[in-house]
């Protein structure tokens, strides 16, 4: 081991110095990039889902960069310690970071957030997973329609599960109680496992869930999911009928995401180099498969198509911030 | 017909060789952390959690619940032959094992410490085998409401039966509920106490807390003082008791089980709580009390055995309710969620796999913590013998270095750091740790609770006093206080407790 690495450090300096000699000037140029492992920096808990997805891809873009792609862990904070990291890095394209729905909701929610996603430059989005309502298996409502009529005919008495405060489960709680004119009393839980628990155990009527969290509890036929929150199904649950299906238009309800991000401000050789690497990577049958056996299906959009999508995201949840009136404390 | 498959697949998991190995590296450093003073297994299991990073979930919980159950085998043996506990769950079987020691008795009391161990972490491995599951259907029913009135039965008899400077140990859970209460609250989003501060958003970390207040806190006040170690090792003979000497301990061990199992099921109680309950116990209800003090094998027998039940125990509200009820079992659950496995009712139908497994794999794990704390005795009679020169900056690097790689954070170091100079104060002025840390565990899911509980029933408190369990644990909790402010009941209230 030891050798090898003293080969590819005189390698690397010999590199280095013939650059100097013979390339005087020339700086960041896409052909010798990447010289060295990059860094793919985590804000979330090791085991979690954007710490799997983010392993997962990270490992089979080593492929077609050439180079090791290096987990770092960087929780705490809410996502904030991980993100800013990543955001304050030196814009060389070495430090990575993993981009998630909590990029888009938090600054909304938590005063004093010090990152959004203006403060990278998008690379690839990999996997979105939508939001389900649920409710118990054995719930009267059987359909969208059923809950609907009855939330109206009885406002102010359903007890639906906000599952983590400023996450995209609350966001969608709200933006959908909102939407729809329709009044819950919303219970706070730490998470979604917990809200799921608790519509289980009849402490709640409803709650919002991601597909992905809630698909093994609906197929073991605890839960019943009434709608998928999105223009078309989830992979996951292709049972469920979209809020299209259900007849609901001009509803949008904030998905959860993964996605990879580099600091701003990177040059933009370096940053299509990477991207056309994520792009090939997540091409593969290989990562294609592993990535489905969490019930996720990539929906891959590159560079400024996913900023655009970002940032869109990014005004949504705020609307529906300033429709509820959340105030950050 | 269900239970034998399940035991069958438990077995089918727990004997795969990876797992017989993680089970069997688990009991053998419990057993080392047991018998070395100062260091227990709240911050042995923190200090070990990064390293199971890269194993499979259920060999990672195998190896860190054996850390756990394994420390109480190890530390009867300090306990016994040095007068100093090697953990706090063994501090009382200072009392009387130290004596018999003394009178050349050392071999039965580390025997009967150990097979009463045994008889009480199986039986109690028994008990959670057949009380976890329907238990678990049951918890269902467990809403915020629920929560909240068992967890505050549970605190009331801990404060119960817990004696000691009444008024330090409520300080020290009013300072526990106050860092519990640090970070972004989760029903207004209000940050509390973070002063600013990024870190602080998510609160208090558990780890880098206790690392802190067990750990590098205990290797600062070993720097001031010089311990003299007289150890009675050259008279360990006779490890297996007399028929005289079991007739002694019988109804000892078997009251140490059942006293051990039910404290273990109550959030804030365990271990160190059912061992001091035991001794009190056996003293009160003994033919001859006077002689208590002087080397009584069943004053040995009792707590050794209730440490143990009780430490098996204390997994049943974890895998059932996903309640905490010690602060090593909160270190465990943290490392459930890194795992990606919810502790809670859904935990035994949607992961029959890990449940059995890790339960069987306990059966293993005691059996050959017998084998180790037996025939292997003399190995840890030397370990009680390595100089504290060496063992404590060990231990320091070991704890820099842990805190530090859970989550590649200077933030955990530095709070790590904050809190042994806490805890070396405490220490010197005489406070005891664990109200802080149960206060700090459990506080904030009662604050949770209590606030779920108001916002369903949209601030109504009558909410505890229609659901049938709430009624049942609040009369219970209520009859405790009752009886402790009642003179008559107060004179016969056994004198037990942590301080003593």
């Amino acid at each position: 081991m030891k050798s090898r690495h003293v080969f590819r450090d005189v390698f690397v300096i010999g590199l280095v110095f013939g650059f100097l000699f013979f390339l005087p000037g020339v700086g960041f140029s896409a052909t010798d990039f990447p010289k060295k492992p990059l860094n793919v920096i985590v804000p979330f808990a090791p085991g979690g889902i954007t710490d799997t997805i983010g392993r997962l891809v990270s490992k089979q873009v080593e492929n077609y960069l050439g180079q090791p792609l290096v987990i770092i862990s960087k929780t705490g904070g809410a996502g904030a310690i991980g993100f800013k990291e990543g955001a304050d890095a030196k814009p060389d394209g070495y430090t990575l970071t993993v981009l998630t729905t909590t990029l888009g909701c938090a600054p909304h929610a938590l005063k004093g957030y010090p990152v959004t996603f203006k403060n990278f430059d998008p690379i690839v989005r990999v996997v979105v997973y939508q939001e389900t309502l649920i409710v118990n298996a054995t719930s009267p409502w059987k359909t969208l329609d059923d809950f609907i009529r009855y939330a109206k005919a009885n406002p102010g008495k359903l007890r639906v599960g906000e599952a983590g405060y400023g996450s995209n489960h609350h966001f969608a709680g709200a933006g959908f109680a909102s939407g729809l004119g329709l009044q819950f009393i919303f219970v706070p839980y730490a998470g979604s496992a917990e809200t799921l628990t608790a519509v289980m155990g009849d402490h709640l009527e409803a709650t919002f869930a991601g597909s992905v969290e809630a698909a093994s509890l609906i197929k073991a036929g605890k839960l019943r999911g009434l709608v998928t929150l999105d223009q078309k199904r989830a992979a996951v649950l292709p049972e469920i009928p979209s809020l299209k299906e259900a007849g609901i238009s001009g509803l949008w309800i904030p998905p959860g995401w993964i996605g990879f991000g580099l600091p701003k401000g990177t040059p933009k050789e370096i940053r299509e180099t990477i991207y056309a690497a994520f792009k090939k990577a997540l091409g593969d049958k290989e990562l294609i498969e592993a990535i489905r056996k969490y019930g996720l299906e990539i929906e891959e959009q590159g560079l400024g198509e996913f900023g655009k999508w970002m940032e869109e995201f990014h005004n949504n949840v705020g609307a529906i911030a300033t429709k509820i009136n959340l105030k950050m404390k | 017909m269900e239970l034998l498959n399940h035991i069958i697949l438990g077995f089918s998991i727990a004997f795969k060789p990876n797992n017989i190995l993680f089970c069997f590296l688990g009991v053998l450093f419990g057993t080392l952390v047991g018998v070395l003073p100062g260091f227990g297994p709240v911050a042995a299991i923190a200090l070990l959690l990064p390293i199971t990073f890269g194993l499979s979930p259920i060999s990672a919980i195998i190896l860190l619940s054996g850390i756990y159950y394994g420390a109480m085998y190890g530390g009867s043996t300090t306990s016994i032959l040095v007068n100093i506990p090697g953990e706090a769950a063994s501090v009382i079987t200072c009392v009387e094992g130290y004596p018999m020691a003394k009178q050349g008795r050392a071999g039965p009391a580390l025997g009967i410490s150990a097979f009463g161990s045994l008889i009480g972490g199986t039986l109690a491995i028994l008990g959670l085998m057949l009380v976890a599951p329907p238990l678990s259907e049951f918890a269902l029913k467990f809403g915020p409401p629920e929560f909240f009135t068992l967890m505050l039965l549970g605190l009331t008899i801990v404060t119960y039966v817990s004696s000691g400077p009444v008024l330090k140990a409520l300080m020290m859970a009013a300072l526990g509920l106050v860092l519990g209460s640090f970070g972004v609250d989760t029903v207004s989003g209000f940050p509390r106490f973070t002063m600013g501060i990024r870190y602080l958003l998510d609160g208090i970390p558990l780890v880098p807390l206790v690392m802190g207040l067990f750990g590098i806190s205990e290797v600062l006040l070993n720097l001031e003082r010089t311990i003299k170690v007289e150890v009675y090792a050259k008279e360990i003979k006779n490890l297996l008791p007399t028929l005289k000497d079991w007739a002694a301990s019988i109804w000892a061990i078997i009251r140490g089980t059942l006293i051990g199992f039910f404290l273990g099921l109550l959030p804030g109680a365990g271990p160190v709580i059912a061992s001091f309950a035991s001794y009190g116990i056996e003293k009160r209800i003994s033919k001859h009390p006077e002689k208590f003090g002087t080397g009584v094998i069943e004053g040995v027998a009792g707590p050794e055995t209730a440490n143990n039940a009780a430490a098996q125990a204390s997994f049943i509200p974890l895998l059932t309710l996903g309640i905490p009820a010690t602060p090593a079992i909160a270190i465990l659950l943290g490392a459930f969620i890194i795992h990606g496995v919810t502790p809670g009712p859904m935990l035994i139908s949607q992961k029959p796999d890990f449940f059995w497994g890790v339960v069987i794999s306990m059966y293993l794990g005691n059996a050959m913590l017998l084998v180790l704390n037996l025939p292997l005795i003399g190995l840890w009679v030397r370990v009680t013998l390595i100089p504290y020169i060496y063992l404590f900056p060990i231990i320091l690097f070991f704890c820099l270095i842990g805190a530090y790689s859970i989550n590649n954070t200077m933030g955990d170091v530095y709070l790590m750091l904050i809190f042994s100079i806490v805890g070396y104060l405490m220490k010197k002025f005489e406070y005891d740790a664990a109200p802080l840390v149960l206060a700090f565990i459990l506080g904030p899911l009662l604050e949770n609770a209590l606030r779920q509980s108001l916002i369903m029933s949209q601030g109504e408190f009558t909410i505890f006093l229609e659901r049938p369990i709430c009624l049942v644990a609040l009369l219970c909790a209520s009859f405790l206080l009752l009886t402790a402010f009642l003179p008559w009941f107060k004179k016969k209230r056994p004198a037990i407790g942590m301080n003593e």
